[in-house]
C-alpha cells in the first residue's frame, strides 16, 4: 500500500514574485502565490525586497521632478469660426484705424482748428450754439466726408453685438452674418488712400532725398531730417527737425528747432522754441506756435497763418491773412490781405506790405513803427481788444435777444428729444445740502480733468483721434448741462406737472434769465453747469454701474 | 468661462507632473514640451467630459500615456513596438544580474533617474507607467495593446537592464 505523499508546491518564478510585489495579480491570483512561499523565508525575503525596489523607484522618479520650472502660457485651441472672426475682426480694426486717423485727424482737425481761428474766447453756451451752428451749416459736407466713417462704425458694432449675443445653437448663422456685415461695411467704404508709417529712433532718422513714402509718416527720434518726398502727412516730434523735402499732406511737427524748407501740401501744425520756414511754400494754413517764429524770405505760405510766440519774424509771403500773437513782430514781407497783431511791438520795416487793413491790438500807438517804403493797402487800426471782448452793454443790443432765443429754442428742442429718448435723464434732481456739494464737486472734476487727460493722451500723437473724441464728448456733456439743470428746475418750480416740454421750456428760460443777469449771472452760470455736468457723469456712471439711484 | 477658469487653474497645477510624465515616456525634453500642450489641448477640448469624480491626475495622465505612446509608435515605424513576450522571457531567464534592489540607495537617485533614459523605450515605458504613474499592469497592458504577462517581463527586464547600468556607471571600490 503506498502512501500518498503531499505534492510539494512549484517554486515560484521571478516574474511570478514580482507582479506579486507590484499588485498585479488578481485577488486570487495573489492569495494562491502567497500560500505557496509562505513556508520559504528565502522567498519571502525576496518578495520583499521585489517591493521595496518598487517603492524606490517610485520615490526616485517622483524627485526628479523640476517644480520650479516656467510653465508657459497655455494656448487654447482656435476654432475654424474663433479663427475666421479673429481674422475679420483684425481686418476691420486695422482698416478702421486707418480710417479714423486720416478721416478725423487729416481733416477733422484742421476742420476744427479753421473753426476755432474765428471765435475768441466764448462762453460755453455761445461755444456749444455756435457749434450746432457750424454743424447745421457745414452739415451736408461733413455728412458725405463721414458717411464712409458712420457706415463702417455701425456696422463693426452690429457685428460686435452680433457675434456677442450669439445663441450658440446658431452660431453657424450668425458667423455667416457677422462677415456679411464686415463685408458689406468693407464694399460701402471706400479704403483710405493712405495707410500709416511709423519710425522711431533714439538719434538721428533720415528719409533720404532718393527716398519716397506713400503713406502718412509719424516719425519721433532725437534729429530728424526729411529730404526725401512724402506722399501722405507728416507728424515729427524730436529735439529738432528739418524738413527739406516734400510733403504731399500735412505737417505736424513739435520739437525744440524746426526748420521747414521743402514744399508743404496741405497745412502747417507746430510748436518749437525755435521754429523757421525757409525758402518752403506752404498749400495750406499754418498754425505755429514758438518763442521764436520766422518766416524767411522766399517762403509762402497759400492761406492763412497764425503764429504765437515771444517774437514774430515776416519776410516772406502770407497770401491771405496773418494774425500773430506775441511780444514783439517784425514784418518785412508780404500779407495779401489783413495783418492782426496782438503784440507789446509791431515793426512794419522797409519791405513790408499789407494788402488789406492792419489791425494792431495794443493800448499804446507808439508800439507800431512803420518804415516809410512800408506798404499797407487799407487802413491800420489800433484796437484795444477784440469785439468779442470788448466791455460793452450787450442788453441794448437786439442781436443779443435774438441769440439767446436761438439758443434757448436749440436747447430746448435738443432737450425735449433728449428727455423723450431717455426719460430717465428728465428725473434727475439736482437735490440739497450734501448732495448738491457732491454733484458740484463731481462736475468741477469732470471740467478739469476731461481735458487735461485728453492733453495727455495727445501727446502720444497716435492717441490724438481718442483725445478729440474726448473732447468732443466732454463739450457734448457741457451743452446737455442746461438741459439737465433746465429739466430739474422745471420740475421744481411745477412739482405737479408731469409735461416735459413745459418743465423744460419753463426751466430753460429761467436758466437764460438767470446766467444773463449783470455781475452774478456767470458765476451762477458756472455753478449750474457744474452742477449739470456732476449729474450727468453720476448718471452715466449709475447706467454703466447699474447701481440704484440716489434720492436727491 | 467658469470652466475656462477652472481649466487654467488645474493647467497650473498639473502642467509639471504631465511635462514629467511625457519626458520620461519620450525621453526628449522638447519632444515633452510640444506633447504636453498637446495633452492639454486635447484636455481642454474634451473637458465637458471630464468627470469631477475622477481625479484629474487619472484622466489627464491617461491622455499623455495614449498620446506619448501614439508618439512613440510613429517615432518607432515599428509593428512590435514592445517586442514578443517568449523571447522577453528568454532573455529574462538567461539574464541573472543579481538583485536591483542592492545597488539601490538615496545617495544615488540621480544615478538611477539618468540610467533609467537609458533603458530601451520598450522597457522604460512600462516602468515608468508602473512607478512614475503608478498604473496597474491592467491598464497598462490596455494601454500598450500588449497582455499583462509580457508588462511583467517588460519591468522585470527593465530592472535588469537598469542593474547592468548602474553597476556600469558606478566606480569600482578602490582596492585597499
Amino acid at each position: 500500500m503506498s502512501e500518498e505523499r503531499p505534492t510539494r508546491p512549484t517554486r515560484p518564478t521571478l516574474l511570478e514574485l514580482s507582479m506579486l510585489a507590484d499588485g498585479a495579480l488578481s485577488g486570487a491570483e495573489a492569495e494562491a502565490l502567497q500560500a505557496r512561499i509562505e513556508s520559504s523565508v528565502e522567498q519571502q525575503a525576496q518578495l520583499a525586497g521585489l517591493r521595496t525596489t518598487s517603492e524606490y523607484l517610485n520615490t526616485a522618479m517622483s524627485m526628479d521632478t523640476d517644480s520650479t520650472m516656467e510653465i508657459p502660457k497655455f494656448s487654447r485651441p482656435v476654432s475654424l469660426r474663433n479663427f475666421a472672426l479673429a481674422n475679420v475682426a483684425t481686418g476691420l480694426a486695422i482698416w478702421l484705424g486707418q480710417f479714423l486717423w486720416k478721416t478725423i485727424f487729416g481733416e477733422m482737425v484742421l476742420n476744427a482748428a479753421t473753426w476755432f481761428t474765428s471765435i475768441y474766447l466764448p462762453d460755453v453756451y455761445a461755444l456749444s450754439s455756435a457749434a450746432v451752428l457750424y454743424l447745421i451749416t457745414e452739415g451736408t459736407a461733413m455728412l458725405d466726408t463721414y458717411l464712409g466713417l458712420i457706415v463702417v462704425t455701425v456696422a463693426a458694432l452690429a457685428a460686435v453685438v452680433v457675434w456677442w449675443k450669439r445663441p450658440r445653437p446658431h452660431s453657424s448663422v450668425n458667423l455667416c452674418l457677422c462677415v456679411c456685415v464686415a463685408l458689406l461695411a468693407v464694399m460701402v467704404v471706400p479704403a483710405p488712400a493712405s495707410a500709416l508709417e511709423i519710425r522711431q529712433d533714439d538719434d538721428v532718422i533720415v528719409i533720404a532725398a532718393t527716398e519716397t513714402i506713400d503713406d502718412t509718416l509719424v516719425v519721433a527720434a532725437e534729429s530728424v531730417v526729411v529730404e526725401g518726398t512724402i506722399t501722405g502727412s507728416l507728424i515729427a516730434v524730436g529735439q529738432s527737425i528739418d524738413i527739406a523735402g516734400s510733403v504731399g499732406g500735412n505737417v505736424v511737427t513739435f520739437a525744440e528747432d524746426i526748420n521747414i524748407r521743402g514744399d508743404v501740401a496741405g497745412s502747417v501744425i507746430g510748436g518749437s522754441s525755435a521754429f523757421s520756414i525757409n525758402g518752403a511754400t506752404i498749400n495750406g494754413d499754418a498754425w505755429v506756435a514758438g518763442e521764436s517764429v520766422t518766416l524767411g524770405s522766399g517762403s509762402s505760405i497759400l492761406k492763412n497763418a497764425t503764429f504765437a510766440g515771444e517774437s514774430v519774424s515776416v519776410e516772406g509771403t502770407v497770401t491771405k491773412d496773418l494774425t500773430a500773437l506775441c511780444e514783439n513782430v517784425e514784418l518785412n514781407g508780404t500779407v495779401g490781405a489783413d495783418l492782426e497783431a496782438f503784440a507789446g511791438r509791431l515793426r512794419l520795416l522797409s519791405n513790408a506790405n499789407v494788402a488789406g487793413n492792419v489791425r494792431f491790438r495794443t493800448e499804446d500807438e507808439d508800439r507800431l513803427y512803420r518804415a516809410d517804403s512800408a506798404q499797407v493797402g487799407g487802413t491800420i487800426e489800433f484796437l484795444d481788444m477784440p469785439d468779442e471782448m470788448q466791455p460793452r452793454n450787450e442788453y441794448t443790443e437786439l442781436e443779443f435777444y435774438l441769440w439767446q432765443i436761438a439758443q434757448l429754442i436749440g436747447a430746448f428742442l435738443v432737450g425735449w428729444v433728449l428727455l423723450t429718448l431717455v426719460p430717465s435723464l428728465g428725473r434727475l434732481s439736482i437735490g440739497a445740502g450734501v448732495e448738491g456739494l457732491k454733484s458740484a464737486g463731481v462736475g468741477l472734476l469732470a471740467l478739469i480733468s476731461v481735458p487735461i487727460a485728453a492733453l495727455i493722451i495727445a501727446i502720444t500723437l497716435i492717441g490724438i483721434p481718442i483725445a478729440l473724441i474726448l473732447v468732443g464728448v466732454w463739450m457734448l456733456g457741457l451743452y446737455l448741462t442746461q438741459i439737465v439743470v433746465g429739466s430739474a428746475i422745471g420740475r421744481m418750480l411745477m412739482p405737479e406737472n408731469d409735461s416735459v416740454p413745459q418743465t423744460l421750456i419753463v426751466g430753460l428760460l429761467l436758466v437764460t434769465v438767470v446766467v444773463n443777469l449783470p455781475f452774478i449771472g456767470g458765476i451762477i452760470g458756472f455753478v449750474l453747469m457744474i452742477l449739470g455736468l456732476g449729474l450727468l457723469v453720476q448718471y452715466l456712471f449709475r447706467i454703466t454701474t447699474s447701481q440704484p439711484a440716489p434720492a436727491l | 468661462m467658469a470652466n475656462n477658469a477652472a481649466f487654467e487653474i488645474l493647467y497650473r497645477e498639473y502642467y509639471v507632473r504631465v511635462f514629467g510624465l511625457c519626458r520620461r515616456l519620450l525621453n526628449s525634453p522638447q519632444q515633452a514640451e510640444d506633447a504636453t500642450q498637446e495633452v492639454f489641448m486635447r484636455a481642454y477640448k474634451n473637458f465637458n467630459k471630464y468627470k469631477s469624480e475622477q481625479p484629474f491626475w487619472q484622466w489627464i495622465a491617461a491622455i499623455a500615456n495614449h498620446h506619448c505612446i501614439d508618439v512613440l509608435r510613429k517615432r518607432t515605424r515599428s509593428e512590435a513596438l514592445f517586442g514578443d513576450e517568449a523571447d522577453e522571457l528568454d532573455q529574462l531567464e538567461a539574464d541573472n544580474p543579481g538583485i536591483l534592489e542592492d545597488v539601490l540607495s538615496m545617495e544615488n537617485v540621480a544615478l538611477v533617474n539618468q540610467a533609467i533614459t537609458q533603458l530601451p523605450e520598450k522597457y522604460r515605458v512600462p516602468l515608468v507607467l508602473a512607478y512614475f504613474n503608478q498604473s496597474s499592469y491592467d491598464d497598462i497592458a490596455a494601454q500598450l495593446e500588449i497582455s499583462r504577462n509580457h508588462v511583467g517581463v517588460l519591468v522585470l527586464r527593465a530592472k535588469q537592464q537598469l542593474r547592468h547600468l548602474i553597476e556600469q556607471q558606478t566606480p569600482e571600490p578602490s582596492q585597499s
